[in-house]
């Protein structure tokens, strides 16, 4: 129970980060503590109390913890690292073109910009 | 040579290892080989989707490919559905166009990677479509979406930058999102396979849990499947990104994203029905917002990008409905909307100012026919399934609203088809992509209004899912 609460505290925390933060960087930290919060509820749906680790050997007595979760989250961590350096990437770029990584200022650069379409 | 070369898991293999072998491509012979090699891959890739296709229409519930040896529903299996198997086989085949139009360009360097990120991206819808394994369709999803932000950032220019940070942000909470599903999902099932997850959620039922692990895939591929108001990114990325890389989101990404909600709706789930009124309305409202806004666009290929919302909205309500008609209405609305939106978008890049140059001509027919789901095109007959399905299920409001808000539709693209139609001749095309491929891609869309006539073959491209225990 302690697992769920804290993991979906974290993933409020970094939904309430992305919703109300304009800066990028801040944006993206908040994606990250919500990925966080994920991967810890992806393992507390797999764990066990006094489980031991899921490998197959003599003598084995105690209840195992279900290996998928910690397969998944593993998958899930790689994958959430790889888009966060494309995202930061991404970052630089606006930075290098707008001046700035305040979405609002980017938001009102493009509206005022002379594109004639928006 | 048998059928039972058409393994699936070949082409993934082969293309995975072609892609990361790309800078050996380069550096035996430049951006000339890797282009080589890439062209061919898509080339094999098609023609050997369609044997897959062909092989698919044998198993009436869906060809089990098993991975590494393990039975289901332990090991990953790939789910190949006839339905799948056809829209892979038109992914490849739209990124051998793009790859074709890429070689116009040379503002897209470093080009090995380029064209690496359009085999990814159309690699990652092609396991999207085919996968049976509701893990496997996550990894595949974020493989889309890598390439996806990669391919929409690449030409490095403000504009780009500023529609691809929105794009990511927003598929990023959306990717917690769906693996907050999966962990609903997998805490209450035990299963990731996707027909072993139906069966167990048969006796579950629909929990508390399960309607939340419902509504977060729904916010998981809502984002790429361009639902309301999860779409919003999508008007710029459309106005500022590359054509070919458009054409690919439209055939890949988004379209795969569809075929996922179709996967987890009516395959998992089941459609259902204390939920399926809302999942319509919100395809309605998806439909609507789109067509209001692309009537009042001045430009183009923003008209364009809220009409291929507008489609992705029709689509939505249609798989939502899961019926038998609605679901044939469905495949005819993706297929159609994959030709004819890639016409007009390749057309768009092409012209200037003045309207279409002349030898674009009958592709700019076709497209706009087949945009508005015309007859005599296979979205003519989408359509009328669509309504048949809203009439027979007596949703007669979302009927009439569909109705309307498509007359919207004809209204604006025959005001576009009109403005570009009279400036044709005027000028050169601005990039001297072949009006050949256009007009063969034209005459694809004509041939395909045969196949609802094959009714036999419709019953196929619906039958895993309808048999899974729907209605």
């Amino acid at each position: 129970m302690m697992f769920y609460i804290a993991a979906l505290s974290l993933i409020g925390i970094g939904l309430y980060v992305v919703l109300t933060k304009k800066n990028l960087v801040k944006v993206l930290i908040g994606i990250s503590i919500a990925d966080s919060g994920v991967n810890l509820l992806l393992i507390s749906v797999g764990y066990l109390k006094n489980g031991t680790a899921p490998i197959l050997e003599k003598g084995l007595n105690k209840p195992m913890v279900d290996p998928v979760p910690q397969a998944l989250v593993l998958t899930a961590i790689v994958i959430g690292v790889a888009t966060l350096a494309l995202a930061m990437s991404v970052v630089i770029d606006v930075k290098r073109h707008f001046g700035t990584v305040e979405l609002d200022k980017v938001i009102k650069m493009m509206r005022g910009g002379d594109n004639g379409d928006a | 040579m048998t059928l039972k070369f058409f393994d699936p898991m070949l082409m993934i293999g082969i293309s995975l290892a072609i892609v990361f072998l790309m800078p050996i491509w380069r550096a035996l012979g430049g951006k000339k080989l890797a282009w080589a090699v890439s062209v061919l891959l898509y080339a094999f890739n098609t023609l050997f989707m369609i044997g897959v296709s062909y092989r698919a229409t044998l198993y009436p519930e869906g060809l089990i490919v098993k991975i590494g040896g393990f039975n289901p529903p332990f090991g990953i299996v790939l789910h190949v559905t006839f339905w799948g198997a056809v829209l892979s086989t038109f992914v490849w085949f739209v990124a051998f166009l793009s790859i074709m139009y890429a070689s116009t360009r040379n503002d897209a360097e470093p080009a090995y990677v380029y064209y690496s990120l359009l085999t990814l991206i159309a690699l990652g819808s092609t396991g999207m479509f085919l996968t049976g394994d509701i893990f496997n369709l996550f990894v595949f999803t974020e493989i889309t979406a890598l390439a996806a932000f990669g391919l929409s950032a690449f030409m490095k220019k403000k504009e780009t930058a500023y529609a691809t940070i929105k794009y990511i942000i927003m598929a990023e909470v959306a990717s917690a999102f769906l693996l907050v599903a999966i962990a609903l999902l997998y805490g209450k099932l035990g299963t990731l396979n996707m027909l072993d997850a139906h069966q167990t959620l048969k006796t579950v039922g629909m929990t508390g849990a399960m309607v939340l692990s419902v509504l977060f895939f729904l916010i998981g591929y809502g984002v790429e499947a361009e639902i309301f108001p999860l779409n919003l990114w999508a008007p710029d990325v459309y106005r500022y990104v590359p054509e070919e890389v458009i054409a690919l989101f439209i055939s890949g990404s988004s379209k795969a994203a569809a075929f996922a909600w179709l996967r987890m709706w009516v395959m998992v789930f089941g459609v259902p029905q204390k939920m399926l009124q809302v999942m319509l309305w919100i395809g309605i409202v998806t439909f609507a917002f789109a067509e209001v806004m692309a009537y009042s666009q001045k430009n183009f290929r923003r008209a364009l990008g809220y009409a291929s919302l507008g489609q992705a909205g029709l689509v939505f309500v249609a798989i939502s409905l899961g019926s038998e008609l609605a679901l044939k209405a469905a495949f005819l609305l993706m297929l159609n909307h994959i030709l004819s939106e890639t016409i007009l978008f390749y057309i768009a890049g092409n012209i200037g100012e003045d309207g279409a140059p002349a030898n674009v001509r009958i592709p700019l027919v076709f497209g706009f026919l087949g945009a508005v789901s015309m007859p005599p095109f296979i979205g003519f007959w989408g359509k009328i399934f669509l309504f048949m399905a809203l009439a027979k299920a007596g949703y007669w409001v979302m009927f009439v609203l569909i109705a309307l808000f498509s007359i919207v539709e004809i209204a604006y693209m025959y005001k576009w088809f009109v403005s570009l139609y009279k400036g044709t001749g005027k000028m050169e095309l601005v990039r001297s992509f072949s009006p050949i491929m256009l007009t063969l891609v034209s005459f694809a869309m004509w041939f395909l209004p045969l196949i609802p006539k094959a009714v036999n073959l419709l019953d196929i491209v619906i039958k895993p899912f309808i048999q899974k225990g729907v209605m």
